[in-house]
């Protein structure tokens, strides 16, 4: 195996798993998607493994989605178990903080909240743009109204909570 | 320097402006206290959107080393919900189920005619190890009459006689599971003697097997309707249905061919003319993917078309063409392998295929099914 692999996996997998959390909403899957993606990166052995794995992950995450809506839909009628199990140390606290961002996220559009994961998980402006297509200067646009509207969508959700509690 | 927009200051906030611009705005911030002001407000909600982002974050696990990484692709599938694998888990035992059930079926109907036979020797058909439904005739569902009733069943095994071995002959020629509607037809003829036979002998009629007694599946019919080969209910796990032909009077869908792991990457590379005279219309291909190489099965009129996707997966098409009524050319060599009940497992791999105009093209590659179902859409 080559040193720059392993480089990138040790700088990248944690970024990698983050990213695709915010996709899958599932610690373990997270992982799973984040291990296969390098798995496929040892054997493809790609010339940009960075940008490479958030493509092949972002897609992956793609397929999850649409697999898990069919298995959902599949499943109605055996009453599934849900589809996170929230782990033991989280409070209730945090996984109410959880949901509230991702329906923020959810507000986004597709473009806004994948160019804002991408940064998140690390990558640099020249990075996003070379996965999303954007001119590099548009990127700092676009996050900056990703931003705004994470930040408006997430402050709306929590006023709406606190009007349904009364 | 006019004043500084949002993007650029998000820019500069994330450390992503090149020297020269970020000396720009540092001169225009230090004397343009409006921008100074909106750099503040963007400030607080980079911070806060990070925040919230932060709030979202996975837990922190330890990374498994690299090398633990070459796992077979089923591994990870084993973590999902367990409400998949019980879904699979049901659907294999239903296939096991459907096809136990159709064996079970078969047996009560053998032994009866067995007995029938052996009760007054005759040159009747030997019983075929598979069958399913049992079509029933007249003289079997109401009491024999006699003469009438004997030719009816005559001329019944006679036109089941037929279609079966259109049947069989053309589930040959296409090299595709026989078992259960070949079978079909065989107890169908199989039945249609003992009721000769029945007719003939008092004794032999005394014998037949009652259809709720035997717990066998009866049809009844006109006496001159064409006996109806019909598919089998058979497990489907993420199979894509290939119409292939009409056989007897009725519809037959079958299955699509078992994958066996093709050797592809070994054959012979050839160029995109032999190709195209191999298969006699152009290769389809995805558009917009590379083409790395086109090949051609040593042992079939068959070719591979292997295509590069944006992310550097190799995807395959396996091409073969087919004749107006959607037979194959030629039988495939590899269609001659019995079909073993173990095999259960394989159907997970089998190949999603589709026609393109006379062209059975299927698709392979390390990729999901969706995703190879989306490609194969774009084939043309």
């Amino acid at each position: 195996m080559p040193d720059d692999l392993a480089d990138v996996y040790r700088t990248t997998y944690p970024a990698l798993v983050r990213f695709l959390y915010r996709k899958v909403w599932d610690a373990d899957r997270a992982e799973d998607l984040a291990q296969e993606a390098f798995a496929r990166a040892l054997t493809h052995r790609p010339d940009n493994p960075r940008g490479w794995l958030f493509v092949v992950a972002a897609n992956m995450a793609r397929d999850e989605a649409r697999r898990a809506a069919r298995e959902r839909r599949h499943l109605t009628l055996l009453k599934s178990e849900p589809d996170q199990t929230p782990s033991l140390d989280d409070t209730v606290g945090e996984q109410l903080d959880r949901e509230r961002v991702r329906r923020a996220l959810d507000e986004l559009t597709p473009r806004d909240r994948d160019v804002l994961l991408l940064w998140d998980a690390g990558q640099s402006y020249d990075e996003i743009a070379a996965q999303t297509g954007l001119a590099k200067g548009a990127v700092g646009t676009t996050l900056a109204r990703a931003r705004r509207r994470l930040v408006e969508a997430y402050e709306k959700g929590s006023e709406a909570e606190h009007v349904a509690r009364g | 320097m006019s004043h500084v927009d949002e993007g650029t200051l998000h820019a500069y906030l994330d450390g992503e402006l090149a020297p020269v611009e970020r000396e720009r705005v540092d001169t225009h911030l230090k004397g343009c206290a409006a921008c100074q002001a909106r750099l503040t407000e963007e400030r607080a909600i980079l911070e806060r959107a990070s925040k919230l982002l932060g709030m979202a974050a996975p837990p922190e696990r330890a990374m498994p080393p690299l090398t633990q990484l070459r796992r077979p692709p089923v591994m990870w599938r084993l973590r999902r919900p367990l409400a998949w694998a019980a879904t699979l888990i049901l659907a294999v035992g239903l296939g096991w189920y459907v096809r136990g059930t159709f064996a079970d079926r078969a047996e009560p109907v053998r032994e009866e005619a067995d007995r029938a036979l052996a009760s007054k020797p005759a040159s009747a058909p030997t019983a075929s190890p598979t069958a399913g439904l049992v079509q029933d005739s007249p003289s079997l569902a109401t009491q024999p009459q006699g003469h009438l009733a004997m030719r009816r069943a005559a001329q019944k095994a006679d036109s089941v006689n037929k279609d079966r071995d259109v049947v069989r002959h053309q589930l040959e020629s296409t090299g595709v599971e026989t078992g259960a509607v070949a079978g079909n037809a065989v107890a169908a003829r199989e039945t249609a003697s003992v009721a000769v036979l029945g007719a003939q002998t008092a004794k032999a009629t005394a014998e037949l097997p009652r259809p709720a007694a035997s717990g066998v599946t009866v049809r009844r019919q006109a006496a001159t309707a064409p006996a109806v080969a019909e598919p089998q209910a058979s497990p489907k796990i993420g199979v894509e249905e290939v119409p292939i032909g009409n056989a007897a009077s009725g519809v037959i869908s079958l299955r699509g061919r078992r994958a066996t792991p093709i050797m592809s990457t070994t054959w012979p590379i050839i160029a995109r003319q032999p190709a195209r005279d191999l298969l006699g219309v152009e290769p389809v291909i995805i558009p917009g993917f590379t083409v790395r190489a086109y090949r051609r099965n040593p042992a079939a009129r068959e070719i591979v078309v292997e295509q590069v996707t944006d992310a550097g997966t190799t995807i395959a098409l396996i091409e073969r063409r087919m004749d107006a009524n959607g037979y194959a050319d030629e039988l495939r060599i590899d269609s001659a392998a019995p079909h073993q009940p173990g095999a259960m497992a394989k159907a997970v791999n089998e190949r999603l295929a589709r026609f393109v105009g006379l062209l059975r093209v299927e698709i392979d590659g390390p990729l999901t099914p969706d995703s190879l179902s989306s490609l194969l859409e774009l084939v043309r």
